[in-house]
């Protein structure tokens, strides 16, 4: 059972922290899965933010490297996070 | 073993004082082949600090043309080569700083059909590309060829910065397994980039490749260091090989050079199959 | 008793680090054991190669000081 008010926080990068203008947001996700808190991330703030993270199988991109406390997440759909987890959502650059 | 010119003693002194280094390590430098493909905002400072330490040969790929927008950051050039082709000026540079320095030009375009042969004449790659297909076909083509390779990406006021040695770490497609989709991550030419973010990023792929030549100190190997200039904060994330790797796991299932622009969906295909070629 | 050198150089006119630089090289083609005797001049360079050669994990076996320059025997470690 989560906690309504148990907060996890989603530390950003490049395109989606411009695109919801903060480098980090709160989200009273704690007790589901890395991929419930994207989901609930992707729900608040729609399109381009939900294209970014999400592929058109409804699947979180595989460009982008998913981080728990600073650890690679194995399987988002399993790994769980807790209150005051933070989840990292890294993209690639390509500039050179 | 080969004896050192009065001069390049006294060139490479500070480099033969290292414990690290000593005469030994100044020889695999000078024997060394690096290849470094595009001499641009990372090229460029890794380019000189390369040819500085006296890595004996250096390749240059690049097909463009120097632009003045380049000047802000892409130290190789100058202003009175706007103009010239970025090979020629590079080449030009790195032999006034070293003339020990043999620098190869290859003024073309990396493609699937180029690379595998080009790689094979040189013992490291870097790359300062900025394209995502190109990135993925460097990086394919150095696990599938067993060459090391630094890999970098800078934007705007950040940069992302890994070693990869096949068969020691994870390679780019660990990392990032899919390219993003187009228009996700901006150029440097849409977004903009703090021209000193490609200093340092180019300086520390400079680093690394010298401790790989000289087999000292701990690279980036399975380490993504994550640079932001504003916060002037370093991250660094643990990265593991993915033994299910397309490319370098333990079954590879890539393993031939594939369509790079295709991969990365550049290839404007529509749903209905009409073909687009560029 | 300081064995005899099987090496000599006469780094006597050079500065530092030059002096310490062309003592390294020379070692590093020495095997462990053998001896190398070089001369410098006194003062900066009769302090300064003798510490870079032990901090570098050689042995100092002897320092002689005369009026035609310092000579430092070492062993290569």
């Amino acid at each position: 059972m989560s906690d309504k008010d148990a907060l996890v926080f989603l530390r950003l990068f490049g395109a989606l922290r411009d695109a919801v203008g903060h480098k980090e947001v709160q989200l009273p996700c704690a007790g589901g899965t890395v991929n419930e808190a994207l989901l609930c991330f992707a729900e608040q703030h729609g399109n381009p933010v939900r294209s970014f993270i999400f592929d058109g199988e409804g699947k979180p991109r595989r460009s982008m490297i998913l981080l728990l406390n600073g650890d690679p997440v194995g399987d988002s759909q399993i790994t769980r996070v807790e209150e005051g987890d933070v989840v990292s959502l890294l993209l690639p650059l390509a500039g050179g | 073993m080969t004896t050192f010119s009065e001069e390049q003693i006294e060139r490479y002194s500070r480099h033969i004082i290292l414990p690290e280094v000593g005469g030994i390590g100044q020889r695999k430098l000078l024997a060394a082949r690096v290849l470094i493909v595009g001499a641009g905002g990372l090229g460029s400072p890794a380019a000189l600090y390369l040819a500085a330490a006296g890595v004996g040969a250096i390749g240059i790929v690049d097909c463009d043309a120097v632009e003045i927008s380049n000047l802000q950051r892409q130290v190789l050039h100058a202003t009175p080569d706007l103009g010239r082709r970025k090979c020629a000026s590079a080449r030009e540079t790195i032999e006034r700083l070293n003339p020990d320095v043999h620098v190869t030009t290859h003024d073309l375009r990396l493609t699937s059909h180029n690379i595998l042969d080009l790689v094979a004449q040189y013992d490291i790659v870097m790359d300062g590309s900025d394209n995502f297909p190109t990135r993925y076909l460097v990086n394919d083509a150095c696990v599938m060829t067993g060459k090391p390779l630094s890999h970098a990406g800078i934007l705007r006021f950040e940069g992302q910065v890994t070693t990869i040695v096949p068969g020691r770490g994870p390679c780019y497609r660990c990392l990032y397994p899919d390219p993003p989709p187009p228009g996700m991550v901006p150029s440097c030419q849409e977004a903009g980039v703090l021209g000193a973010t490609a200093g340092l990023m180019g300086v520390i792929q400079a680093a690394e490749v010298l401790k790989l030549i000289l087999n000292i100190g701990d690279p980036l190997i399975g380490r993504l260091l994550l640079y932001n200039a504003l916060e002037m904060t370093f991250r660094e994330v643990k990265v593991r090989r993915d033994p299910h790797c397309p490319v370098c796991g333990d079954n590879p299932t890539v393993t031939a050079l594939i369509d790079y622009e295709e991969f990365c969906g550049l290839r404007g295909h529509t749903s209905d199959s009409e073909d687009t070629t560029s | 008793m300081t064995r005899s050198p099987d090496k000599t150089i006469d780094l006597r006119g050079t500065p530092c680090p030059l002096n310490w630089v062309r003592t390294k090289l020379r070692l590093e083609e020495m095997q462990p054991g053998m001896v190398l005797e070089v001369i410098v001049d006194a003062g900066g360079p009769a302090r300064n190669v003798p510490r870079s050669v032990a901090a570098e994990g050689h042995k100092v076996l002897q320092i002689e000081s005369s009026n035609e320059g310092v000579h430092v025997v070492i062993e290569r470690c």
